[in-house]
């Protein structure tokens, strides 16, 4: 039963990281100007692919709260590191 | 080969064995450590580490991205065969996934030396030197999964049979591990304009 519930929403996924790194890569910062805006988008898709990875990859989602929270918190808190010192500069 | 023998407590289950979350919860703050001091440091020159990122190819980056993914991924279902007890396809898995590790090495080593064919090299400014060990320490852990990743392999097709092991657990964990730090270091060397 584990095999058949886990493969289909491994690889869905997948495929949803897969699709959040072309259009990160390639459609919102392809281009010569990013705006302020954009370059945010980008840095809260890379937390949600992170946080994806960690619950459905690391089987993080089946764990107890105390894991749960430690992880989850350093993922918010790398992101709004990340997001922080990118908008305090000039 | 051993039986699964994860952590499991009334609040949940805990993949792996618990020395390998000690692990990852270290490497997770050493690397938290360096992505402060890389921000910090682009924060106080910011046009000098934007005329080095100017040297880094974003489709390189991205590819490299999906790489690691599709990889991990395969782990994935490499586990989920392994526990089924699917000896053949958790082989293929593992192996392909092995593969793709070994892929995003060669390409990193062939984006480095279009780097520094270009004159980036460690020593041109701050900007490189951040650049060059937050994705060489990263480039380290991408070697030591896929030699573990290549060492289950080898062990599954030797003995004939595989096991939805804690250890297999714990490797897999760690490899989503190295994925998910390349995810963070992508945006912030290549993409931060």
């Amino acid at each position: 039963m584990t095999a058949l519930r886990t493969r289909p929403t491994a690889t869905g996924v997948w495929l949803l990281l897969m699709a959040a790194t072309i259009v990160t890569t390639w459609l919102v910062t392809g281009g010569a100007s990013q705006s302020t805006a954009a370059t945010v988008v980008v840095v809260a898709i890379a937390g949600c692919k992170v946080r994806l990875v960690m619950r459905h990859f690391m089987e993080l989602r089946e764990a107890g709260w105390i894991p749960r929270l430690i992880l989850e918190v350093w993922v918010l808190g790398v992101t709004l590191m990340i997001v922080g010192f990118y908008l305090a500069g000039p | 080969m051993i039986d699964v023998s994860h952590t499991r407590t009334s609040a949940g289950r805990l993949p792996g064995i618990e020395g390998v979350w000690v692990l990852i919860c270290g490497d997770l703050a050493i690397f938290t450590l360096l992505f402060g001091s890389f921000l910090h440091a682009r924060s106080m020159a910011l046009s000098e580490f934007e005329s080095g990122r100017e040297f880094l190819s974003g489709d390189w980056g991205g590819i490299n991205t999906l790489v690691l993914l599709t990889s991990s991924w395969m782990v994935v279902r490499a586990l989920v065969a392994a526990r089924a007890g699917r000896a053949t396809s958790a082989r293929r898995w593992v192996g392909a996934g092995a593969a793709l590790g070994a892929v995003f090495a060669l390409s990193k080593g062939f984006e480095y030396a279009r780097e520094i064919r270009h004159g980036f090299t460690p020593a041109s400014s701050e900007f490189s030197m951040y650049y060059y060990s937050l994705t060489g320490i990263h480039l380290v852990h991408v070697l030591c999964g896929t030699v573990g990743l290549t060492v289950f392999f080898f062990a599954w097709r030797r003995v004939g049979r595989v096991g939805g092991s804690a250890g297999f657990e714990s490797m897999a964990i760690y490899w989503h591990m190295v994925d998910l730090l390349w995810i963070f270091l992508f945006p912030m060397l290549y993409l931060l304009k």
